[in-house]
């Protein structure tokens, strides 16, 4: 009985030297490349404009738009609601505070497309599930919703629907960006989401 | 490369059937080891009976050993783990009320699911008294909301609040642990198990 | 000496606590190697919990800060990993009672005390339990011992606190067990 505890112990003890002589390996959070390289190719991260708008006018609380561009261009316009984070600044600790939050999908816009995407593939790579890109950017935005093209007549019925509800939210949204002026001045609500997430995963 | 379902190596819509296998090794283990009884469970804060300590120890020692190898072979990545964030007051007081109810009702949430199932009554008394407290919880989370959310510093790592690495860590662990393997024996001889 | 105090225990009953904190490991490792986290228990009621008040009072739940979060968690309180685990551990204890031939319909009390007064009290440490593993997010199995498989230092020091206390609050419960 006694040599069977002495080889125990001797076996937990080699072991121990064993874990404490073997190299570390450098921890990494990023997500590996083969899941980021499928995730970049699928078109699930696109929120078309026309999905946006109707959102916006829903006052869909589990949309946040993420403004990707400077704050300059950002006080000049951007859309009702939308919050200002630069491209160079998203990976900073506050701005990763807000984009983590689970509850909300984080929907980044620029003028086109790129820094968007730039933007989404920053965040995907630490492994943040719920941020998305709107397509086309503000300048699509501009053509589809602000200054929809009248449809051919030889269009199908979808596409007056389409156009109707077009018109319809382009009125809106020139109705509440009318005095851009008086929405900069209303400050932009930051409220850090991580802590919240982190509760709500609560271990045990 | 683990973990699978994280990474996507497995699908999500298994992830249900591995919980229910895991738990059923989980509540064997529990249950095979005694931890059925709270007279066996409490034997560790009245000095009589050290099962709790020896297989909660090993267990620990053995699962941070495998983790430990299994990265250091590629077949984990451990930063994909995880990892119970530290809010420091919230554990302490949290930590202490829990020390409370495990004298008081001589189990732990998961030790009296697995002797509830044999039958123990008063386990089940247990598991009756553990959705009163998530209710009550519930329902006093406003008022301590603030404190429960406070201090958060992250997924920390054990080691590098020491200041130590990883594997020394480890050792120390083993080392802590075989040497309270030896030592509890001794307080076991002196104190007289209760027989019921 | 440690074989004599194994029998002293339970002469056939229990199996060998070392070998069963070797399997507990496998345990650990299983969980963290398939589901990238460690099996809990504490969050099964606090799940149910939550997913009963939204059935009773599916208002209440909705302006409660803390049960909202899990009734609107992505799958339900319902379908979350957890309460698939605690299931598996109410079948696993029931395979390994069944095996060793401990299944009976008992009160287990110390003879000091009545049966009714073991219950009550039993009652008493499940709220007080379960209140304390909300606020550290986990309790004996979730933080303490998922815990310190990853290294947590948030598990550590839980652990450290539930066995504190449970020291420390010993002496004034020793009539209900020795």
């Amino acid at each position: 009985m006694q040599k069977g505890i002495i080889f125990l112990t001797v076996v937990a003890l080699g072991i121990g030297v064993l874990v404490w002589l073997l190299p570390e390996r450098p921890e990494s959070n990023d997500i590996p490349p083969h899941i980021l390289l499928h995730d970049i190719g699928s078109e699930t991260r696109f929120f078309s404009t026309d999905h946006i708008a109707s959102m916006l006018i829903g006052r869909d609380p589990s949309l946040q738009l993420i403004d990707v561009r400077d704050q300059e261009t950002y006080n000049k316009f951007h859309l009702p609601g939308a919050v200002n984070i630069p491209l160079k600044d998203i990976l900073q600790e506050d701005n990763i505070d807000i984009l983590s939050g689970e509850e909300q999908q984080h929907v980044f816009y620029s003028n086109g497309t790129i820094r968007a995407n730039q933007a989404w593939v920053l965040t995907k790579r630490i492994g943040m599930k719920n941020t998305f890109v709107m397509q086309g950017g503000l300048n699509h935005w501009i053509e589809t919703i602000m200054n929809p093209p009248y449809p051919p007549s030889s269009a199908p019925s979808q596409a007056f629907e389409l156009y109707d509800f077009r018109v319809a939210a382009g009125s809106y949204f020139r109705g509440e960006t009318a005095a851009p002026v008086k929405k900069q001045q209303t400050p932009v609500k930051v409220v850090p989401r991580r802590k919240k997430k982190v509760t709500a995963s609560g271990g045990c | 490369m683990g973990p699978l379902v994280p990474q996507g190596i497995i699908s999500p819509e298994w992830d249900f059937i591995i919980a229910l296998v895991i738990g059923i090794g989980f509540g064997f283990v529990l249950e095979g080891a005694g931890f059925s009884s709270s007279r066996n469970l409490v034997g560790l804060f009245y000095g009589y009976d050290f099962v709790v300590l020896r297989v909660f120890l090993t267990g620990g020692a053995t699962a941070a050993v495998g983790i430990l190898l299994m990265d250091y072979f590629g077949w984990i990545d451990i930063g994909q783990l995880y990892v119970q964030p530290t809010y420091w007051g919230a554990a302490i007081v949290g930590g202490l009320i829990m020390g409370l109810g495990f004298v008081t009702g001589g189990f732990c949430p998961g030790t009296s699911f697995a002797a509830a199932s044999i039958g123990k009554m008063d386990a089940l008394m247990f598991v009756v008294g553990t959705f009163l407290g998530a209710f009550l919880f519930g329902e006093t989370y406003p008022l301590i909301q603030n404190f429960v959310n406070s201090g958060n510093e992250g997924g920390i790592k054990i080691y590098d609040s020491l200041g130590m690495s990883r594997g020394s860590f480890t050792f120390l662990l083993i080392i802590v642990s075989v040497g309270l393997f030896y030592f509890v024996p001794v307080i076991e001889k002196k104190v007289r198990k209760p027989e019921y | 000496m440690e074989q004599g105090v194994i029998r002293k225990t339970d002469p056939k009953k229990y199996l060998n606590p070392y070998l069963m904190g070797v399997l507990l490991g496998f345990v650990l490792i299983a969980a963290f190697y398939f589901s990238g986290r460690g099996p809990g228990a504490s969050g099964a009621p606090k799940r149910v919990t939550a997913g009963v008040v939204a059935v009773v009072a599916p208002q209440h739940a909705d302006h409660s800060a803390y049960f909202s979060k899990y009734v609107h968690s992505e799958n339900g309180p319902w379908k979350s990993w957890l309460n698939f685990e605690v299931l598996g551990v109410i079948i696993g204890g029931f395979i390994s009672g069944a095996l060793a031939g401990r299944l009976k319909i008992k009160v287990e009390h110390s003879p000091k005390i009545t049966s009714r007064k073991r219950l009550f009290w039993a009652l008493i440490g499940g709220i007080l339990f379960e209140y304390g593993a909300s606020m550290a997010r986990g309790c004996t199995s979730g933080a303490a011992l998922s815990g310190i498989a990853v290294w947590a230092t948030g598990g550590y020091v839980t652990m450290l606190a539930i066995f504190g206390g449970a020291y420390l609050f010993a002496y004034f419960f020793r009539k209900l067990w020795i």
